[in-house]
């Protein structure tokens, strides 16, 4: 049986949520930065619209081999959903004569427009999953919680993957919940593993997760019966898994139509033999592995609100404390061997869809795989919070119900006011993780928590306060003041790509010529940390100028600098 | 579990946190300086006539470069290890103190004392030590393009960014450059040593020497990452040999007091050999003063 359906007030209010999301990232997009990424995405987007452009005029030769590599061969390190999403959202504006010179979008607005939808979605994703499995606040929370989140919020502005593959992760985990039992529902679920494969690599081995899941909760025991040897059956949803999802993946995909084994070959050995991005973490730069089994753990113990950090903490230890009691009532083979609803005041889950044992485990396993992926000490060193970030919207369920239990065990001693601490206590944690990434703005990947002592602390400790090369936004209108004419600038982490978008945009001088070194240009952008900082340093050695024209900061610590060459000023 | 323990378990914790965090997120505004601050702190540093070429400015925490917008053209030393550098080349040092510099302020002051002048500046305060006076009989760094270099047999006679290019590769050169020998970069002499066999030799003729010779020597963040054998330094002084300065790979830009009593009041030929037994990766850099005796 599966769970009953979404009410029509939850649906309405995840329409809601999703839509109010979209517009808060969108209004608070305009200030940020084109990130290393987003320069090869915007370029891949534009690419694969003129694709689908030939397709209409001609079908023929744009659906044969040469057609499709010449289409869809740029950046094929990652699948094409969200990249053909944005190709049609640029699409779209340019034929609708919304975007670009005489529009009243940039050109850039109208391929981020996707990853703004994908951040509402995963807020309503993560609203639905938590309504699964607890009450509409708690839902609620749980949802608000993952969008003030100060880095999955930053991230919810540009145009990734990686919280595309956040909600993605969370539709598959909310679609087996709750559509597993019956065979349209597994073959959705098997169509939806396709689509989160087709976002970004990171969900592949959740199929794996949940395997496991049913062994552990579902699966009758293997056991020798008079006519042999009894093994479970298989649920559908397994094949489903198997065989709908790559069928869907592959057709989300034109490049690997034509070969496919050979270049999903590729592709996947393209994120095993991955290159090692450098990070600053506690005053070493790491560039190689084996990497700290700790890293993601402290990153985010040091990254997410401290509140909201604890409230995670306990909604884990109160899965755990759940799961084991299950998992003991269970091998005892007693009557509870449902698990742990009677341990809780407040189910995780309504029963239809699992006991609470159960949910919870689902859960965990959902929320730890990403972090435990990363801590693996022969995976290439990534630096940034967001390869884990999809662990997040688990935990914000976990930490929703974590308050709503402690609220309910409040009103069970009848605490004065308990009916309304909920509300209160649900503010005071939410609050301070958008309080902490306006301080910030624009600057959220330099964003720390109260534990460490905010951005400062951070650099007083030695940690990476930027990458991606997003900052110098805020410092073009006066490159476009100083920068002598026809004068080159060395935009240090920031790449080709996203120079070409800052011009096409008007926002950098067309006339404002790129180098690739400081040595020849006229102006320089550089991140003065980590891996970049020699660049600074160029800076200062070819020019003997230490007198940047711009420091931008966060909280006073600098994520890039700007610095016109006195020698080559107008 | 009761419903009071399990309410107290759930629920001290969390409050715990709300107010630790909102305790921090009210106060943490405190801390940034503006930057009128700045500006106000070069009023300081100017009402104290400090003088680039004979007073030393360093900015702590040493990450802040927001400071260089305004104090940049006065030439900061490096804020890196700042307690332990040798400071005999200038008569004053000054500090502009932001909040978070505290611990370094504090080392400053264990070594050479507390301030003589602490004044206010917004949020930043700008401090001074007066100095011993000046010892420095003479600056190796400074007359870098005055001395004569060989790699292996090989002359290196190209002038390469006001040092000297030894042929081929980029790396093989010595010249005076800021290097990230620290976190945040000091004014050194880039000196990769030659293949194992080989020595880097730097000379000056006629060289006065006082009755210590300084040097502070070290790998490049990237050489101290990929260097896989230590960088040997010999000095010599007439052909003696004044001692060694010998730095495995490592993030540490370390001084090393080499006795020169022997030559004090005299002018000796002064030699720095540098050679390892692996050279790769081996980015390497040092500066050096010669100090102290008699005038």
């Amino acid at each position: 049986m599966n769970a009953p359906p979404i009410a029509r007030a939850d649906r309405w209010l995840a329409v809601a949520l999703a839509v109010a999301a979209t517009v808060l990232v969108a209004v608070t997009a305009q200030q940020l930065g084109f990130t290393r990424d987003e320069g090869y995405y915007f370029k891949a987007g534009e690419q694969y619209w003129r694709w689908f452009e030939s397709l209409a005029r001609h079908p023929v030769e744009a659906l044969s081999a040469g057609g499709i590599d010449r289409g869809w061969g740029y950046n094929h390190e990652h699948p094409a959903l969200v990249k053909t999403l944005f190709a049609w959202s640029f699409g779209v504006a340019e034929a609708l004569g919304l975007s670009g010179k005489d529009g009243v979008l940039h050109v850039h607005d109208a391929l981020r427009f996707p990853a703004w939808c994908f951040a509402g979605l995963s807020v309503a994703l993560t609203f639905l999953l938590a309504r699964t499995l607890l009450s509409r606040r708690a839902a609620l929370v749980a949802a608000l919680l993952w969008l003030s989140l100060p880095h999955p919020f930053w991230h919810m502005h540009v145009a990734c993957f990686d919280v595309a593959i956040s909600a993605a992760h969370t539709w598959l985990v909310l679609a087996y919940l709750r559509w597993r039992h019956t065979p349209s529902g597994a073959l959705a679920v098997g169509a939806l593993f396709g689509l989160a494969a087709a976002v970004k690599h990171n969900v592949l081995v959740v199929p794996a997760l949940l395997v496991l899941h049913w062994l552990i909760t579902e699966a009758e025991p293997v056991r020798r019966e008079p006519a042999g040897w009894r093994v479970p059956r298989i649920p559908l949803v397994f094949p489903s898994l198997a065989l709908v999802g790559p069928l869907v993946f592959l057709l989300t995909w034109p490049w690997l139509w034509h070969d496919p084994f050979l270049r999903v070959g590729q592709y996947l050995g393209f994120h095993l033999r991955h290159e090692h991005y450098p990070i600053l973490y506690f005053g070493k730069l790491w560039t190689h592995p084996p990497f700290p089994i700790e890293f993601p753990f402290v990153m985010s113990a040091v990254t997410i609100p401290t509140a909201a950090l604890v409230l995670m903490v306990l909604g884990v230890l109160l899965a755990l404390v759940v799961v084991v009691h299950g998992a003991r009532a269970r091998w005892a083979r007693t009557p509870t061997s449902s698990g742990g609803a009677e341990l809780t005041r407040v189910p995780l889950g309504d029963g239809a869809s699992g006991s609470s044992c159960d949910t919870a485990l689902l859960v965990l396993l959902n929320a730890f795989l990403p972090f435990v992926l990363i801590a693996l000490p022969w995976t290439p060193i990534f630096g940034g919070t967001k390869h884990w970030m999809n662990g997040l919207p688990f935990l914000c369920v976990l930490a929703a119900w974590a308050l709503e239990e402690a609220c309910a065990r409040l009103r069970a001693i009848e605490v004065r006011g308990a009916r309304g601490a909920f509300a209160l206590l649900a503010l005071l944690v939410i609050v301070p993780g958008f309080w902490i990434s306006a301080r910030v703005w624009p600057y959220g990947l330099g964003s720390y928590n109260e534990l460490i002592g905010f951005t400062r602390g951070a650099a007083n400790v030695g940690m990476q306060r930027t990458f991606w090369g997003y900052e110098p936004r805020a410092a073009l209108p006066i490159v476009n003041e100083r920068a002598p004419r026809n004068g080159r600038i060395h935009f240090g982490d920031t790449n080709h790509d996203s120079w070409r978008m800052y011009q096409r945009d008007g926002l950098l001088r067309a006339d404002i010529a790129w180098s690739g070194t400081v040595r020849g240009a006229a102006v320089a952008s550089v991140q003065p940390q980590g891996e970049f900082k020699q660049q600074w340093l160029d800076v200062w050695n070819e020019w003997g100028d230490r007198s940047p024209d711009v420091v931008l900061h966060t909280d006073g610590v600098p994520v890039a600098t700007v610095t016109v060459h006195a020698g080559e000023a107008p | 579990m009761s419903d009071r323990a399990a309410a107290t378990a759930l629920i001290a914790p969390l409050v715990a946190a709300l107010l630790f965090s909102w305790l921090r997120l009210l106060g943490a505004g405190c801390h940034v300086p503006d930057d009128a601050d700045y500006q106000a702190a070069r009023r300081v540093l100017e009402g104290q006539g400090f003088t680039p070429t004979t007073d030393a400015l360093a900015v702590l925490p040493p990450w802040s470069l927001r400071p260089l917008t305004v104090l940049g053209d006065l030439d900061p030393i490096s804020g890196d290890a700042l307690a332990e550098q040798p400071l005999e080349r200038y008569a004053r040092l000054f500090v502009l103190l932001e909040p978070d510099g505290d611990d370094a302020f504090a080392a400053v002051c264990a070594r050479h004392g507390e301030p003589v002048a602490l004044e206010r500046a917004g949020r930043v305060a700008v401090a001074r030590w007066d100095l011993p006076p000046p010892s420095v009989r003479f600056d190796f760094r400074a007359h870098l393009a005055e001395a004569t270099v060989t790699m292996g047999d090989a002359a290196c006679e190209r002038e390469v960014r006001g040092g000297h290019g030894c042929g081929g590769e980029s790396w093989r050169r010595v010249t005076r450059e800021w290097l990230m020998v620290s976190e945040n970069a000091d004014d050194a002499v880039w000196s990769h040593p030659p293949p194992r066999g080989e020595t880097l030799a730097i000379a000056w003729d006629a060289v006065p020497l006082g009755d210590t010779l300084v040097v502070r020597a070290g790998f490049t963040r990237e050489g101290a990452d990929q260097a896989r054998a230590p960088v040997r330094m010999r000095v010599f002084a007439d052909d003696v040999e004044l001692g060694q300065v010998t730095r495995a790979p490592a993030f540490a830009f370390i001084v090393t007091r080499l006795d020169t009593r022997a030559f004090v009041g005299t002018q000796a030929r002064v030699r720095f050999v540098i050679d390892t037994e692996d050279n790769d990766g081996a980015r390497f850099a040092w500066d050096a003063i010669a100090i102290g005796g008699a005038p």
